[in-house]
Formats: C-alpha cells, structure tokens, sequence
C-alpha cells in the first residue's frame, strides 16, 4: 500500500494552461518528478478531491499529499475553495500553498487566515519557475514531513 | 509606523535547554538572523503572545514572525498550543512550525489538522540542524510570503 502512495499525484489548481504549462517545464528542468494532477478551477478541484461528477470512478481514499493552489480563478475561486478544503475534516490536514501572481499584503493576509500553509508569489520567468521548484522540493518534500506517505523519485 | 531594521524575533516552544541550545548554535551558523525567543512551556508561549501572566507587564513584546513548536512537553503540549492559536481569529495567521522527535504518521496528520503550516522531525545532529536552520531560512525568510501579523494589519 505504502509503496503505491509515491504515485498519487500533487494537486495543481490553476485555470491557465499556459502557466500550468511552465510549471510543468520547470518541474523537467529541476529534475524533480512530481506526478500532478490539474484541476482547472474550484468546482474541478471540489469534484476530483470528492471524487464526484468525471471523477466518480477514481480511487477513494487517495488523498492528494500536497495542493498548489492559484487564487484567481474564473468561478469558484482560490479563497472560496481553500475555505472549504480547511473546513473539511477529511481534506484540512493536506498542506495547501497558494501559488499565485498577486503579491498583495490583503491577499497574503486572507490566504492564510483561511488556513493557507503557505503563500508563494508566481515567479515572472522561467529561471523564476525552476527556482520556485527547487525551494518546494527543498522544503516541502525533503525538509518537511507531509501527512501522506510519499517520496520523491 | 516605522520599518525597524532588526529581523522579528522566531519564537521557540522548547522545554528542553540541549535542543534549544542546539538550534541556537544552528541558526548562527546558518546566518538565520532572526532573534529566538524561547517559551519553556505551552503556557509561557500563550502569556507571551496574549500578554499575560509573566508577561503583562512587558509592553514591547516584539511579535513574532513564526513559531517553531515542540510537541511533547510537560503542561499545555503543542497540539493544545497549535489548537489554541489557530481557533484565535487574531493569532491564526502566525506560521507555525512543528519541530518534534516525534516522526510519527498519528502526530503528522493530527499536528497539520490542528493547523500547523508545516512539520519537521528534528534532526539528528548539528549537521542536520544546520541544514535544517538554511532551509527554514530560505524557504520561510528569503522566498516565500508571510503574512503581517495582527498587530499590523
């Protein structure tokens, strides 16, 4: 069982293809091979974690390990979805880091009091991008211990 | 107000001197320059951030910029500290940090429950408190976003 978990994928909730795109590049470049699964805004999100909707025949129980969450969003947006992702008994104890372009204290503020694990402002290059996934892997991947099981390749 | 130069101060929820010594020496080596303010207990750590008991009286109390907190400790241990200061709508954006012996699946998932932001299994030597101490301060001090603190915002 334990073994299995290194494939559950990382949860990236982002509704622009083309940053997901970037994110994707720089995660090949900084060699780091982290299975992801994107959900395009909050209501994607809310199905895929419940399992509901196109996503009713996926495995239960396979919690995401981590959530890379963008703030806004056309429809449900980051705020709203990290709110109900920390009131959620099941889902609180996933690490979620909010990944998104406004730097703005009230932004910074709100994100974590609804209960953000941390706040990382959208780098404006690719050099930026392959930075910002060696400080998540560092981190968040080696230096810290996360709820699930789950090692990096 | 004015900016002071002087990085805020980490606090640290630690009973035990050796650990606390251990880090300190860490954080020089790995030019952490943030200023640590110890709590011997989960009950000095509360008094310290409400102002209160032993600290009623010390109005330039500066606030703190995160929390590292142990978990097993004689009195309030951390998961009640962690419990206390995530339901206080004042004090919930402070970024708290567990550092504990204690690898444990049980503590890791109750601790991110309960709100920690992240979790580290303390290490096992100076080695890997010194690389521990560089990666908390590129992370947390030099990359990511932290929230002003409730008395600023």
């Amino acid at each position: 069982m334990q073994s299995k978990n290194k494939d559950i994928p990382v949860l990236v909730v982002e509704d622009s293809q083309e940053d997901f795109e970037v994110l994707e590049i720089a995660c090949a470049k900084a060699g780091f091979n982290m299975p992801m699964r994107r959900c395009k805004n909050g209501e994607e999100a809310l199905q895929y974690l419940y399992r509901e909707g196109a996503f009713e025949n996926h495995p239960k129980n396979e919690h995401p390990p981590f959530i890379l969450l963008d703030l806004n969003m056309p429809g449900m947006d980051g705020h709203t979805l990290m709110e109900t992702i920390k009131d959620d008994d099941d889902f609180k104890c996933i690490p979620v880091v909010v990944l998104s372009t406004s730097g703005s204290a009230n932004d910074v503020f709100r994100s974590y009091q609804n209960g953000a694990n941390s706040y990382i402002q959208k780098p404006d290059d690719m050099k930026g991008y392959v930075t910002m996934v060696e400080q998540i892997r560092t981190y968040w991947f080696e230096c810290n211990m996360l709820p699930m099981q789950w090692s990096v390749v | 107000m004015m900016q002071s130069k002087q990085p805020k101060p980490i606090l640290v929820v630690e009973d035990s001197p050796e650990d606390f010594e251990v880090l300190e020496r860490a954080c020089k080596k790995a030019q952490l320059d943030n200023p640590l303010i110890r709590c011997k207990s989960g009950q000095e750590a509360l008094d310290f951030l409400y102002k209160t008991g032993e600290y009623e009286n010390l109005h330039n109390t500066p606030t703190p910029a995160m929390v590292l907190l142990d978990l097993n400790m004689p009195g309030t241990n951390g998961h009640e500290i962690l419990e206390k200061i995530k339901n206080d709508s004042m004090l919930k954006t402070l970024p708290i940090v567990v550092l504990s012996t204690s690898s444990s699946v049980e503590d890791v998932q109750s601790s991110y429950r309960s709100g920690a932001n992240s979790y580290i299994s303390k290490p096992e030597d100076m080695k890997g408190y010194v690389a521990m101490a560089e990666m908390i301060k590129d992370y947390w001090f030099s990359f990511c976003c932290l929230p002003l603190n409730w008395r600023e915002a």
